[in-house]
């Protein structure tokens, strides 16, 4: 039979075990707002109890862990959708950004500068004939050409802003995978003793979320409690090692570009989705798209026009090129005809009142040129609309994967968030208990006092 | 189990309600404050490609309205310019008739001479009209200027170009007369040189006397030394044998009358001095070159001879005497060089007949004393000698025929204003009458084209006005909605607002 002793025993332990209990939950509530934090719940458990042959006496209570609340399930489905969600918003913000460089709607201004251009080839064509007009199409032409080219040195500081984020973004990469290595020791050292290290692993867990917005992982937990992270295959963090990752440039499909590697080894990474995927995808896909469709346009308006211009005829000389270059990036118009304003023809015959090549070129404004059955501008719009659906359904994906994410930061909120309700009921059960287990021991020593009263 | 609702997961939803609100709110204020529907390309990217495709097809709608102003300029200056030569060809056969009539004399033909040069140079001014610097009627050649003189004719130097504006997709409008048609259509011509008139035969209608222009039928007196008197009655007379008879019968032999030796006139033989006058107040004796006094037993008629008609044989032309059988021609067109044989010709009409068959398109033309060569095309033909004889130094149409015609037909008449011709300005006169017809058809031209351009600029407002309406459909907001709708959320936000705050006041902290 136990001892008053073992009953007072019994109370103080419940009294440590609320103690524990209310330091959990003020670190809870002390920790509500941190990023990344998991709840953390105290586990006690009966003491192992004392049998007789009438039965077992309990023993009170132990703490036997701080655990946290963390769903791993939940954890990797966020990382991977916010993989996909840095992805799309990415490539949604190339977009938004060449957008921004072709214009608005009402400021479509490579539209304006063709239809100004075509609209003086028409003013020329028009009788009477006024060969002041020719200065006109000479410098609409220019108008025309420095947006081209304008619009081209945009889309290259476009390319090269993504390639600066780029690198940007793998010097936080690098750190993160260097952090989480870290972690990795000071979490091995740290639950050598068999308990979890919960703030240790929240940390842990905040970093590799973080990595999985520049970059999709998948990470694999040892015995030891150290987390091996894995991009794409490639093992970048192993216990307290760590591999870094670096930018090199390297011949491609589309010229010499600037490619992501491993540091030392200098291979190439196939990156995983994610913000830098984002990055890559937008300058190799969406600018070299859009450039390439402007260098069509650009191609077309050079080949008509010059095809046209060159049957010319001005006084003795024959027709020139009207413009030099093959892309938006080296279209000129003619040095000698910018000089020489009056060498523009208009006419095959070079009768002043005649005005056929003047006439045809206008018309390209919206006659299809070169049989494709779409006018130049056409050729032009086609590239605006296409470019504004690709925003369009960028902005879908990224709004859908948005309210994707935020489902799941709500499921894992849910299950990981401190809530402020139930803090200050476990507080009140924790007082409740400490005060209980107080007047416990009051009453044991009121026993004790009888028992020493009646000696 | 119920969802656990921690502080996070409670801020979570709701910043993310009050933030789709806010950004709903956004996009309506946007529209409402741009009064667009779409701002961004992402918004409606079908609209975004209507919106651009509207823009371009108003401003080449705009264009063509552009275009139509500006062109609209050399129509009306066509016309004023036609309405011009209207009234200055209207002028000159005014002119023209007055001067072919019985009241005109020498001296009004003179200064009428003076007058017709002014109407040509008058003419010439408005035909090298220019607008803005450019050259209205010589087609494509805009910055010369399309008549000049040169050596003493009025050359076109302009071309046939058409002028054109663009008035659609593919739709053009000409907007010029070239001047060729006051050319051209009116054929090139080589007028001859050389008097073929041909020799005076009993059998000569005295209607075909002097070079066609007839003569007055009535009374004459004839006198002779022996103081004879007699009235010779020729009001019957229909050939010159008539004529002939009649003095020989009336005067009963006292005075003969027959034909001089060259065949160009009538001559009287009796006793000198011989005097014919007029017995009425007609111009009888004088018509048949007989009138006045001669000292001699011979009266010598003046030159009276008769106009070239086809049935003329080439024997009967005196320029034609020792060079028959005639020889060929060689007719130069646009390089090409035909030879044409006139061996075989016997009369003018044979000449004419062999000339149309050669060339077709060519016509040998009778004229009061000469020949002239006219053909239907513009070009410019030369005609030379193809050997001996020198045939067409012979018939006198040896030389470049020029097509300049309006002003050919003004120089004929002004020429022959000034030899007194009055058959000349009556032929002109009739040329003239076609030339108005001609400017008068271009008038109603022109006046076509001026109706076609205000029917096409009307068609082009009206699809100004449905592309702008189509483009407002696609890109602007409808305010009514618009405003509806931005009343509504903003309700949804301020509630959204209200809702948030309560909820993060409270929690069981406060109530312990």
């Amino acid at each position: 039979m136990g001892s008053l002793a073992s009953v007072m025993d019994s109370s103080l332990s419940a009294m440590f075990a609320a103690q524990a209990g209310l330091a959990t939950t003020a670190h809870n509530i002390g920790n509500a707002d941190t990023a990344g934090y998991t709840r953390q719940t105290m586990l006690a458990a009966a003491r192992k109890p004392l049998v007789f042959s009438f039965g077992s006496i309990g023993q009170g209570v132990n703490v036997v862990s701080v655990r946290r609340s963390q769903d791993q399930f939940l954890l990797n489905t966020l990382r991977s959708q916010r993989a996909k969600l840095e992805n799309y918003t990415s490539i949604d913000s190339t977009l938004y950004e060449i957008e921004n460089i072709l214009g608005s709607v009402d400021n479509d201004h490579l539209g304006a500068a063709l239809n100004e251009f075509f609209g003086a080839w028409a003013d020329l064509a028009t009788p009477p004939a006024d060969s002041a007009l020719k200065q006109q199409v000479i410098s609409k032409a220019i108008s025309l050409v420095t947006d081209f080219n304008s619009i081209s040195a945009t889309l290259d500081d476009l390319e090269r802003n993504i390639e600066a984020q780029v690198g940007e973004e793998l010097i936080s990469l690098n750190s993160l995978l260097a952090q989480v290595g870290g972690l990795n020791s000071q979490i091995m050292y740290a639950e050598i003793g068999g308990q979890p290290a919960n703030d240790l692993r929240d940390q842990r867990d905040l970093l590799i979320s973080e990595i999985s917005a520049i970059a999709a992982v998948t990470v694999r937990e040892r015995e030891d409690g150290s987390l091996d992270v894995i991009i794409n295959g490639r093992t970048m963090v192993n216990r307290g090692n760590y591999q870094q990752f670096t930018t090199t440039y390297r011949e491609t499909s589309q010229g010499y570009r600037m490619v992501v590697v491993t540091e030392g080894t200098y291979a190439e990474v196939q990156l995983p989705e994610g913000r830098l995927q984002g990055l890559l995808t937008s300058r190799d896909v969406y600018v070299t798209n859009v450039r390439n469709q402007l260098d069509d346009v650009a191609r077309l308006l050079i080949n008509a026009v010059n095809e046209l211009h060159v049957q010319g005829q001005t006084g003795s000389s024959s027709g020139l090129m009207f413009f030099t270059g093959n892309s938006m990036h080296t279209i000129e118009v003619n040095p000698t005809l910018i000089d020489r304003p009056e060498l523009v023809a208009t006419s095959r015959s070079g009768d002043a009142g005649d005005a056929d090549i003047a006439q045809e070129i206008a018309a390209l404004a919206d006659t299809s040129a070169l049989g494709t059955g779409l006018t130049i501008s056409d050729r032009y719009r086609s590239t605006l609309i296409d470019l504004a659906s690709k925003r369009h359904s960028f902005e879908f994906l990224v709004e859908n994967q948005e309210r994707s994410v935020a489902a799941v930061e709500s499921k894992i909120a849910s299950v990981t968030g401190v809530s402020l309700d139930e803090e200050a009921a476990s507080m009140v059960r924790y007082q409740n208990t400490y005060a209980a287990a107080a007047k416990m021991i009051a009453t044991v020593q009121t026993v004790f006092d009888s028992l020493i009263n009646m000696i | 189990m119920a969802i656990r609702i921690s502080d996070n997961y409670l801020s979570k939803i709701l910043l993310g309600d009050l933030n789709r609100s806010l950004g709903n709110l956004l996009k309506l204020q946007r529209q409402a404050g741009t009064m667009r529907r779409v701002n961004d390309f992402a918004e409606d990217p079908r609209a975004v490609g209507a919106i651009q495709r509207y823009n371009a097809l108003i401003a080449n709608n705009e264009q063509y309205l552009r275009n139509l102003t500006r062109s609209s300029i050399m129509i009306e200056s066509a016309d004023t310019a036609l309405q011009d030569i209207s009234s200055l060809l209207a002028e000159v056969r005014e002119l023209a008739l007055r001067e072919s009539s019985a009241v005109a004399t020498t001296q009004s033909r003179q200064t009428a001479v003076i007058q017709v040069d002014n109407l040509i140079n008058r003419m010439l001014d408005i035909l090298n009209t220019t607008v803005e610097g450019n050259y209205i009627f010589g087609g494509t050649r805009t910055d010369v200027p399309p008549f000049v003189r040169n050596a003493g004719t009025i050359i076109y130097q302009g071309n046939e170009g058409q002028i054109i504006t663009a008035v659609g997709p593919g739709a053009v409008q000409v907007v010029n007369i070239t001047g060729d048609v006051f050319m051209g259509s009116m054929s090139a011509a080589l007028t001859g040189s050389v008097d073929l008139a041909p020799r005076l035969s009993a059998g000569t209608f005295l209607t075909d006397l002097n070079l066609g222009q007839g003569w007055d039928p009535g009374v004459i007196t004839i006198r002779d030394g022996n103081n004879n008197s007699w009235n010779v009655n020729l009001s019957a007379a229909v050939t010159l044998d008539d004529v002939m008879n009649a003095i020989n019968t009336t005067t009963g032999g006292a005075v003969t009358a027959g034909l001089n030796a060259s065949g160009t006139g009538l001559q009287l033989s009796g006793t000198g001095p011989l005097q014919v006058s007029e017995a009425g107040d007609g111009q009888t004796a004088s018509s048949l070159g007989i009138a006045g006094i001669s000292e001699a037993d011979e009266f010598n008629g003046r030159d009276i001879r008769a106009w070239l008609q086809p049935g003329v044989a080439l024997t009967d032309i005196a320029a034609l005497d020792g060079s028959l059988p005639l020889g060929a021609i060689e007719i130069e067109v646009d390089g090409v060089f035909t030879t044409v044989d006139f061996s075989g010709a016997a009369t003018l009409g044979d000449l004419q007949s062999i000339l149309a068959a050669a060339m077709p398109g060519f016509q040998l033309r009778l004229d009061a004393s000469g020949l002239s060569v006219v053909s239907s095309s513009t070009e410019t033909f030369y005609i030379r000698n193809a050997g001996a004889p020198n045939t067409a130094s012979l018939l006198g149409i040896e030389g470049t025929g020029t097509p300049a015609r309006m002003f050919g037909i003004l120089e004929d008449l002004r020429n022959a204003l000034d030899s007194d011709d009055p058959q000349a300005i009556r032929g002109s006169l009739v040329e003239v009458e076609a030339l108005e017809q001609m400017v008068q058809s271009l008038l109603i031209k022109i006046g076509g084209r001026q109706q076609d351009f205000e029917w096409i600029e009307t068609v082009l407002m009206q699809r100004d006005t449905q592309l702008r309406s189509k483009l407002s459909l696609e890109r602007d907001a409808d305010v009514a909605k618009v405003s509806s709708e931005l009343a509504a959320a903003e309700m949804s936000y301020q509630s959204s607002l209200l809702v948030t705050s309560r909820l993060f006041q409270a929690n069981l902290m406060m109530y312990l």
